[in-house]
């Protein structure tokens, strides 16, 4: 009788550990398709202000040639 | 004695401003007090009497440093077109060269609607499309991030297109045009 209540409650214990690592898996799956839906490329932020972060980190300003006649 | 001789020679007819005048800049750099950057190599035309940015020219990346010179390189061709009156007749640009004269000479047409540019060269700056560079003195400029530096490219070209010919033979007119002078303006 002992044995028998032990088995049915060995078998009910894996069971739910099952149904639970069915449910753990799912979500780690919603939530990972749910991370890469939501990442936004991060922006790179000018130590000193300035709208352009690569011209902040290098140091570089910027060039354009006009040309006109007289 | 010597009988009389005859001596025909082409004069300038008319002098003025090309309607449109396009140079091709194919070459930038700017000198940082040890080492010549580039900064622009392709090629930008732009019709300078219009006047803007060459296209493509714009926004491009200038390094920290202090620069002291810009030098510049077009191509010695010159797509034109323009207009110039003599004796009460208005003559215009076409494709076609005059004389034989191979990227010197416009062969006119008093036809407005026929007016097409013709593609000078400047004869002391060498063959068709060569190289022609230019270097300036700038005004020292030290480049941080929040330089945005505009330099003009000037072409001084009023009164160098030219109605050439003998007057009153209107078969012997044809246009050219002398060379600008080209500086730069900050």
């Amino acid at each position: 009788m002992n044995e028998s209540k032990k088995s049915e409650t060995v078998s009910v214990t894996r069971r739910e550990f099952c149904r639970k690592a069915v449910k753990r898996t799912t979500l780690a799956a919603a939530a990972a398709a749910a991370g890469v839906a939501a990442y936004k490329k991060p922006e790179i932020k000018s130590f000193f202000g300035a709208g352009d972060a690569y011209a902040a980190t290098t140091g570089a300003g910027k060039f354009s040639l006009k040309g006109d006649s007289n | 004695m010597d009988g009389n001789k005859t001596v025909t020679a082409n004069f300038s007819l008319a002098t003025g401003k090309a309607a449109s005048f396009k140079v091709t800049v194919t070459g930038i750099e700017m000198f940082n007090g040890s080492t010549w950057v580039s900064l622009f190599s392709g090629a930008a035309q732009l019709d300078i009497v219009t006047g803007g940015i060459f296209p493509g020219v714009t926004g491009l990346a200038l390094g920290q440093g202090t620069y002291t010179k810009i030098r510049v390189t077009f191509k010695n061709s010159f797509p034109a077109t323009g207009t110039l009156s003599y004796g009460g007749t208005a003559y215009y640009t076409t494709a076609a060269t005059f004389g034989g004269q191979t990227n010197l000479a416009s062969t006119p047409t008093t036809v407005s609607g026929s007016m097409a540019a013709y593609t000078f060269r400047m004869a002391g700056w060498g063959a068709l499309n060569a190289n022609v560079v230019r270097e300036f003195d700038i005004t020292p400029i030290t480049v941080s991030d929040k330089t945005d530096y505009q330099p003009t490219l000037r072409f001084t070209i009023s009164n160098r297109f030219r109605l050439m010919g003998v007057s009153g033979s209107p078969g012997t007119y044809y246009f050219e045009h002398a060379g600008p002078n080209v500086s730069i303006v900050e």
